[in-house]
């Protein structure tokens, strides 16, 4: 995993299969996010460290968040989780 | 009933039917509560000892899922990598949501209204989940 994440980069989180993890490689933070779902789609079919692969991820329900850095993560957040609305 | 003046809610419950979040955000409506990171988080932090989620439609008789809480179901479970109990209360019934496969979307109602008035795991959220609906 790259340690040194640049100001303008942002690591991203995932959540699925229950569990949670980071790609190993941080991103260009205003990543649009269809990419980074692809991106995260790719790595969990080939396999994420602390994640089991799946070849038959579907993230279409599934949005992207992003978090500036602050004082206890002093780098920027993009991660990835499921939509949760509900309504008629 | 005054359709303009209820509001959808929601609750985490646990394995013994006890809520555990309270899904109440200032942005809601009576047909649509909104994306939520929040929400997320809650169902994240308690993933190990949870049931389900009921939420609220207006109206009365037993409710069927719209399609957006079919895919909201589906996405949660796929991340959580384990099924829940999906509840949809009315003003007067309780339908309980599983989902059956085999395909991702494939979801089974049961009109549950008489068995979850009396389940101890309904009635401790069955009564102020209404209310927090303003029924």
């Amino acid at each position: 995993m790259t340690d040194t994440i640049n100001v303008n980069e942002a690591r991203v989180n995932i959540t699925y299969g229950g569990a949670n993890a980071d790609l190993p490689d941080p991103v260009l933070f205003d990543t649009p996010d269809l990419d980074v779902k692809r991106w995260v789609t790719e790595a969990i079919v080939a396999g994420i460290p602390g994640m089991t692969a799946d070849p038959n991820v579907n993230l279409q329900d599934f949005v992207v968040d992003r978090f500036e850095a602050n004082d206890v993560r002093p780098y920027r957040l993009i991660q990835v989780r499921p939509k949760t609305p509900f309504g008629r | 009933m005054c359709l303009d003046m209820s509001l959808e809610a929601g609750v985490l419950v646990d394995f013994d039917g006890n809520p555990i979040y309270w899904h109440l955000p200032n942005n809601r409506s009576a047909g649509y509560i909104p994306d939520s990171h929040k929400l997320w988080d809650e169902i994240w932090k308690n993933r190990c000892n949870l049931l389900g989620f009921a939420h609220s439609h207006p109206g009365r008789g037993f409710q069927c899922p719209s399609q957006e809480d079919i895919t909201t179901f589906s996405a949660v479970e796929a991340a959580l990598g384990e099924k829940l109990i999906w509840w949809i209360i009315s003003e007067d019934a309780v339908t309980s949501i599983i989902w059956v496969g085999p395909h991702l979307w494939d979801y089974n109602n049961r009109h549950e209204n008489m068995k979850c008035e009396r389940d101890p795991r309904c009635k401790l959220w069955l009564t102020r989940l209404r209310e927090e609906s303003r029924y």
